[in-house]
């Protein structure tokens, strides 16, 4: 009874939130690449506990439509991020993707041999609040990962 | 060892059986006592670590359990837009459980008398329990946000919590095979226990009985060696030796037994000889009393006799006495008598003095006739011769006259003489007289005494044949005893001398023992 419940919330509010995203416009792949470099620059410029607090401020200029900054340390663990403060200061080293993948482990798999890339996963796109494909570019900066992701449609 | 034993003391040992027993029992509570305690722990193990760490194991799974459904509630009620604070209040209280899961387990952990397994096992189980606590509170803490991370999260949190129930049922699993060893091992020990207990008792039983068997035997072989030493000793044998074999009071007894069968053996002997010698000092005692006796029966006879002869005498005496005075009398009638004599005497002496003055004149005459004849010449021849004739016959008249003066002078003195000796004669009679009145008075006395003695000596004969009667009483007695004391059997050589008499005699012993007894009070 629950479950069915459940299940028709959920069909009601994925509704609600495709209409929404209609409406929405969306960043690209090189404003999301941009966006990272930025971001270091903001890291190297300001320094990290500055630069977080501007990467995770909702309102701040690293917010751009469904662009957003995250960073990770080398550990896994989640530094800054832009759409969800709730992240902050979490272990997300064992997180997989509703596909199973273990997505932060290849992040910093594909930081640790090629310095950035490109990676896909899935992930909750903050302007539908659904789980979409998303690619995020990843760059390293010292011990830090710095990412931005775009939602392929 | 032996010897150590035989010389303990009869308590010491009459308290080895006990003592056995007591050790044994000890042995037994010592055991059962360790069994018990070993069934507390085992029960203490079993509920107060094994059972609680199962309860607490099956908390920890209930919570988890409850958590981990309450969790897929939070993420539900949070994609189904509830109200926020519901579903915070929800996720609120999964962390409050969750925190309170991992109180308890760390206080289960803090537990001592934890095996390494089980610390092992809970160590895993905490881990576990920290890593899913982590990722749960990652999901409620998203749920509010970003649901979809939440579920996310739960992916992670659905491993550590398969993860975690895994260990959480293997921790049930340890605790059950734990304590099914600990039940086991106590039901072990309990049985080991209940045999060693058995097995003590049955030897303290049969080690109980031994001993009793062997410290009777020990305490009752001296016992019965006394019983028939002395039972010797009552028969009159004072030879029977015993031989000591313990120092116990038994030993002691026995000891005393010989000492006094010895001291005894020494004054029966002793009194033995001595019963003898009494017994014939008392039979010549008696032999010389009845001398003595017989001697005094000859000597009141005597006594007796001697008192008649004295009243005899003293009458023999009066009459000596009369004799004496009629002597006396005649004595005084001589002497008168004499004294006509002598008057007589003197009146012949006159006479003759007058026949001499006669013959004196004649002469004369005779004389003149002579001158007158001689004139006359021849014719007075004759008348001569005549006148010579005359003379001479005066001569010897005047001669004669001489002679019977002489004579009668004679007479007179011898007669005065005599007078004299009568008057000594007379005297001497009054003094006899009166020496033999003496002499009578003495023999009365005499008699008297010698009756008076006669009466003592009577008095001494009753006494002495009272004595008489004593002596033999005692003589019968010394010989009894005498007797009796040989019925003894020491080593004394006179003693044993005896004993051949006396056995022909053969009393009953025990009447002469109630004699013995007796004798010192009677």
């Amino acid at each position: 009874m629950k479950r069915i419940i459940t299940v028709i919330c959920l069909a009601v509010f994925m509704i609600a939130v495709s209409h929404v995203a209609v409406a929405a416009e969306f960043g690209t792949a090189a404003e999301a690449e941009a966006m990272v470099k930025k971001a270091i620059a903001e890291i190297k410029a300001a320094g990290k506990d500055k630069a977080f607090a501007e990467i995770s401020n909702p309102k701040g200029k690293f917010i751009d439509r469904d662009l957003y900054i995250f960073v990770y340390d080398m550990t896994g663990k989640c530094v800054a991020h832009g759409f969800n403060q709730k992240m902050i200061g979490k272990d997300l080293v064992e997180m997989k993707d509703p596909d199973g993948k273990f997505y932060v482990k290849e992040r910093i798999e594909i930081v640790k041999t090629k310095g950035k890339g490109w990676q896909d996963y899935k992930f909750t796109n903050p302007a539908s609040k659904k789980i979409e494909n998303k690619t995020a570019y990843i760059e390293k900066v010292d011990d830090l990962i710095v990412g931005c992701g775009v939602y392929k449609k | 060892m032996k010897r150590l034993f035989m010389n303990l003391k009869l308590s010491k040992k009459l308290m080895i059986g006990p003592t056995v027993v007591i050790a044994f029992l000890v042995i037994s509570g010592v055991v059962s006592y360790q069994s018990l305690v070993n069934q507390k722990a085992a029960l203490e193990e079993i509920f107060g670590t094994r059972f609680k760490i199962f309860q607490t194991s099956s908390r920890l799974i209930k919570d988890a359990t409850s958590v981990h459904a309450n969790l897929y509630r939070v993420i539900s009620w949070a994609t189904a837009n509830f109200d926020a604070k519901k579903v915070q209040e929800l996720g609120k209280e999964q962390v409050k459980t969750l925190e309170g899961a991992a109180a308890t387990a760390d206080k289960v952990l803090k537990t001592t008398g934890l095996t390494q397994e089980e610390v092992n096992a809970y160590k895993t189980v905490m881990a576990a329990l920290t890593s899913y606590q982590k990722d749960a509170l990652s999901a409620i803490d998203l749920a509010g946000s970003d649901v979809n991370m939440a579920t996310m999260f739960m992916q992670t949190a659905e491993t550590k919590f398969q993860t975690l129930y895994k260990h959480l049922n293997d921790l049930l699993e340890l605790e059950t095979r734990l304590g099914q060893v600990t039940y086991d091992g106590s039901l072990k020990n309990f049985n080991t226990s209940l045999q060693i207990s058995v097995t003590v008792l049955i030897i303290a039983i049969v080690v109980s009985i031994l001993l009793s068997l062997l410290i009777a035997r020990i305490i009752i072989t001296p016992v019965h060696k006394a019983i028939d030493v002395i039972q010797k000793i009552a028969e009159g044998d004072l030879t029977q030796t015993i031989e000591l074999t313990s120092n116990d009071e038994i030993g002691m007894l026995c000891q005393s037994v010989d000492t006094m069968r010895q001291k005894m053996g020494e004054a029966v002997g002793g009194s033995v000889e001595t019963s003898q010698v009494l017994s014939e000092a008392a039979s010549e005692q008696a032999a010389s009393i009845e001398e003595t006796s017989s001697s005094l029966e000859e000597m009141a006879s005597m006594i007796k006799s001697n008192a008649d002869s004295t009243t005899k005498a003293n009458g023999l005496m009066s009459s000596a006495n009369t004799t004496i005075e009629k002597a006396n009398s005649s004595m005084s009638q001589l002497t008168v008598s004499m004294k006509e004599i002598a008057s007589a005497s003197e009146q012949t002496q006159k006479i003759v003095k007058t026949i001499d003055e006669i013959s004196f004149q004649t002469n004369l005459l005779a004389l003149n006739a002579a001158v007158e004849a001689a004139r006359a010449g021849e014719a007075g021849a004759g008348f001569a011769v005549v006148a010579e004739e005359v003379r001479n016959l005066a001569l010897r008249a005047a001669e004669a006259a001489k002679n019977t003066s002489n004579l009668m002078g004679d007479i007179v003195g011898k007669i005065q003489g005599g007078e004299k000796l009568v008057n000594t004669t007379n005297q001497d009679f009054v003094e006899m007289k009166t020496s033999s009145s003496k002499v009578v008075e003495l023999m009365g006395s005499i008699a008297a005494a010698s009756r008076e003695q006669s009466e003592g000596i009577e008095q001494i004969n009753k006494a002495i044949l009272q004595m008489n009667h004593v002596t033999q009483q005692n003589a019968a007695s010394a010989e009894e005893l005498a007797s009796i004391m040989a019925t003894f059997i020491t080593n004394g050589a006179s003693s044993r001398k005896k004993r051949k008499d006396s056995h022909g005699k053969g009393m009953s012993l025990r009447r002469e023992k109630q004699k013995l007894l007796i004798a010192p009070d009677a």
